[in-house]
C-alpha cells in the first residue's frame, strides 16, 4: 500500500458535501467542485485544488506510507459577509478534523495554514483562498 | 545497473530485540572512521610537525520516523532505547551488499524530536568497540 495524496479531493468532497449547513449556503453540493482556477466564470461555491504532494520516503523498499498534501480551498460568494460565513464553515469542518477514513482516504490530520481574501472584479464575487495541510497515510 | 550508488540503499542495521535488523523508517545513516595521530616531531623535522598513525575509532549514527505500534522486522525506536539501557555492545552493519562494514558498537545516545504537524523522529549514535571489518 502507499499513501496517495492525489486522492485527497475525494475526502474533501465527501466531508463538505455531507454538511447540510454548507450545502445550503452554496445552494447544493453541485457547487463543490475541483479546480476553480480553470473556471472562467465561477459561481458561488467551494472549489478545491491539490497544490502539492510531498511523499515522505524512507530507506525501506516499501512505497511511502505517508504523504503531505497542500490543499487550497476557494470560497466564492457575491456578498462579503456570506463569503466569510462560508469560509468559516469550511474551516469548522476541516481544521483539526478527527483522524479517520473519509471516502476511502485515510486522513491522519488536517490543519489550516493560511487564508487570504480578495474580490473578483470581472465576475463580481468575493473569494477567500484557504490553504490546508493534510497528512495522508496508507 | 552500474553507477553512482543511490544512498537510499545504504542502511544501518543494529542488533536489537534478539536479531540484527535495519533501523525502522530510516531516513539517514552515517559512518565515521577516525585515526588518531601520534606526534613524532623531532629536532630534525625541519620545523614541521611529523606524525605517526595511532588508534583507530569509528562511530555510526542514524535517524528515522517513529511509529508507535512498532515495525515488524525492523529495529524500531522502542527496541533501540531498550538496547541502549542495557549498555552492551551489539553487532552492527552499515552499507549494502558489496560495501558492507561490520563491527560491535554501543548505543551512546538516543533522542526523539517532535514538533507540530511534523513527523516525530528519533536519532541514535553508536560508538564502535573493537575492529570494524570491511566486507566480512
Amino acid at each position: 500500500m502507499a499513501a496517495i495524496g492525489l486522492e485527497t479531493g475525494k475526502a474533501i468532497y465527501n466531508i463538505l458535501s455531507g454538511d447540510s449547513t454548507l450545502t445550503t449556503l452554496i445552494k447544493g453540493a453541485t457547487n463543490i467542485q475541483p479546480s476553480a482556477i480553470y473556471i472562467k466564470s465561477p459561481k458561488e461555491g467551494v472549489y478545491y485544488d491539490v497544490l502539492g504532494v510531498d511523499n515522505e520516503n524512507t530507506k525501506t523498499a516499501n512505497k511511502a506510507d505517508l504523504t503531505i498534501v497542500t490543499l487550497q480551498i476557494e470560497c466564492f460568494m457575491p456578498k462579503y459577509a456570506d463569503v466569510i460565513t462560508l469560509a468559516v464553515r469550511v474551516q469548522h469542518l476541516l481544521d483539526k478534523i478527527s483522524e479517520g477514513t473519509y471516502n476511502t482516504v485515510k486522513i491522519q490530520s488536517c490543519i489550516l495554514d493560511s487564508q487570504t481574501t480578495d474580490f473578483d472584479g470581472e465576475n463580481k464575487f468575493y473569494y477567500i483562498e484557504s490553504t490546508y495541510r493534510l497528512r495522508i497515510i496508507s | 545497473m552500474a553507477g553512482i550508488e543511490n544512498a537510499t540503499n545504504v542502511v544501518l542495521s543494529v542488533t536489537s530485540g534478539g536479531s540484527k535488523q535495519e533501523i525502522a523508517h530510516c531516513t539517514s545513516a552515517s559512518l565515521s572512521v577516525s585515526l588518531d595521530l601520534r606526534d613524532s616531531t623531532t629536532k630534525s623535522s625541519g620545523g614541521f610537525q611529523a606524525n605517526l598513525g595511532g588508534l583507530k575509532s569509528w562511530e555510526l549514527s542514524g535517524e528515522g520516523f517513529i511509529e508507535i505500534a512498532g515495525v515488524a522486522g525492523k529495529a524500531d525506536s522502542e527496541e533501540l532505547f531498550t538496547t541502549m539501557l542495557v549498555g552492551d555492545a551489539v553487532s552492527c552493519d552499515f552499507g549494502l551488499s558489496g560495501m558492507l562494514y561490520r563491527g560491535d558498537a554501543i548505543i551512546t545516545s538516543f533522542s526523539i524530536d517532535a514538533g507540530v504537524e511534523e513527523n516525530a523522529t528519533y536519532s541514535i549514535s553508536l560508538t564502535g568497540t573493537g575492529t570494524l571489518t570491511q566486507n566480512p
